[in-house]
């Protein structure tokens, strides 16, 4: 199959495929939705060996359901979104309790330039007051703000209301402007 | 005072800042996804086993309880159709009970015909 063309296969039709034993449509799937869920996790639990395993098992979850997947009933990103934001909501669960400071700060690969030094300041400090949110505001946040989708597939996302959305994400966000005053001059905002 | 300093707070700027640092997926976690993918689909296209093909009607005769039971069925449905069908209810009453059953009008209805036939039966 030419890339070219398979660019605009839909999610739908490569999941067919898929089910009936074509094995780059598998390829093309990954390579369409691996790295979006892979961002997510790695936002929502902050640690790439989890976020690896829960988009791993997003994935595998998405192969299994093939041969069941219902076409025009979700989209495909839609269903994985949700799947993974369910286990990363799990496992910060059973994670809740845990210190802010036991949290991995990221490390630091480019030491001499100021600039990445302040960019790397500036989204720690952006993750330890996201992971100071409710996991729920944190998801919307994330998947409103980070991610970009629209209030509808979040809803979709996360079984709610637009209007809960909406509420979720308004009380993320002026928490976390709540959490972030003060640390203006830190992340380079200041005067 | 405090609404104002929130409303102020650039956010999206750290957002931006935040969707710059994205992790990418190395090439042995894309691997290990499709490595699953390969594994999941092959188990798709294992032979379902698949039972030794039989005739329909075995499966019917099976069904019904065995030859013994599609007789009894048969011998029962062929009575019927010949009560229903017999063009004289003497006939039929005569055949059962062995006796002359001109007496019998001939104006009965199934129902009739059927409480005879069980009457004659039980008293032998």
């Amino acid at each position: 199959m030419p890339f070219d063309s398979s660019s605009e296969i839909h999610d739908d039709a490569l999941m067919v495929l898929y089910a009936n034993g074509d094995s780059e449509a598998a390829r093309l799937l990954a390579t369409r939705h691996t790295k979006r869920v892979l961002a997510l996790s790695y936002r929502m639990l902050q640690d790439q060996a989890e976020a690896e395993d829960v988009a791993q098992e997003a994935m595998m979850r998405l192969w299994k359901i093939a041969p069941e997947w219902r076409r025009g009933e979700a989209k495909v990103s839609t269903w994985l979104y949700r799947v993974a934001s369910n286990l990363c909501t799990d496992r910060l669960r059973k994670k809740r309790g845990a210190a802010l400071d036991d949290i991995p700060e990221p490390e630091d690969d480019a030491p001499s330039a100021e600039e990445a030094m302040l960019h790397q300041t500036r989204v720690a400090t952006l993750n330890e007051a996201m992971n100071a949110l409710p996991e729920r505001q944190k998801l919307a946040v994330t998947l409103r703000h980070l991610d970009e989708l629209a209030n509808p597939e979040i809803a979709q996302i996360m079984d709610i209301s637009v209007e809960a959305v909406e509420s979720l994400t308004s009380r993320g966000k002026r928490a976390l402007r709540t959490m972030l005053q003060g640390q203006e001059a830190k992340i380079g905002y200041g005067t | 005072m405090t609404n104002k300093l929130h409303k102020d707070f650039d956010l999206d700027a750290l957002f931006a800042d935040e969707k710059v640092s994205d992790m990418m997926p190395s090439d042995t976690f894309m691997n290990a996804v499709l490595r699953d993918a390969d594994d999941v689909q092959a188990s798709f296209k294992e032979p379902v086993a698949v039972a030794k093909s039989t005739p329909w009607w075995r499966g019917i005769v099976q069904q019904m309880g065995g030859w013994q039971a599609v007789s009894t069925f048969a011998t029962c449905a062929c009575f019927g159709v010949y009560i229903g069908y017999a063009s004289s209810v003497d006939q039929v009453l005569g055949y059962s009970t062995g006796t002359d059953s001109a007496a019998i009008s001939d104006v009965f209805d199934s129902f009739s015909v059927a409480s005879e036939f069980e009457v004659s039966f039980l008293e032998g």
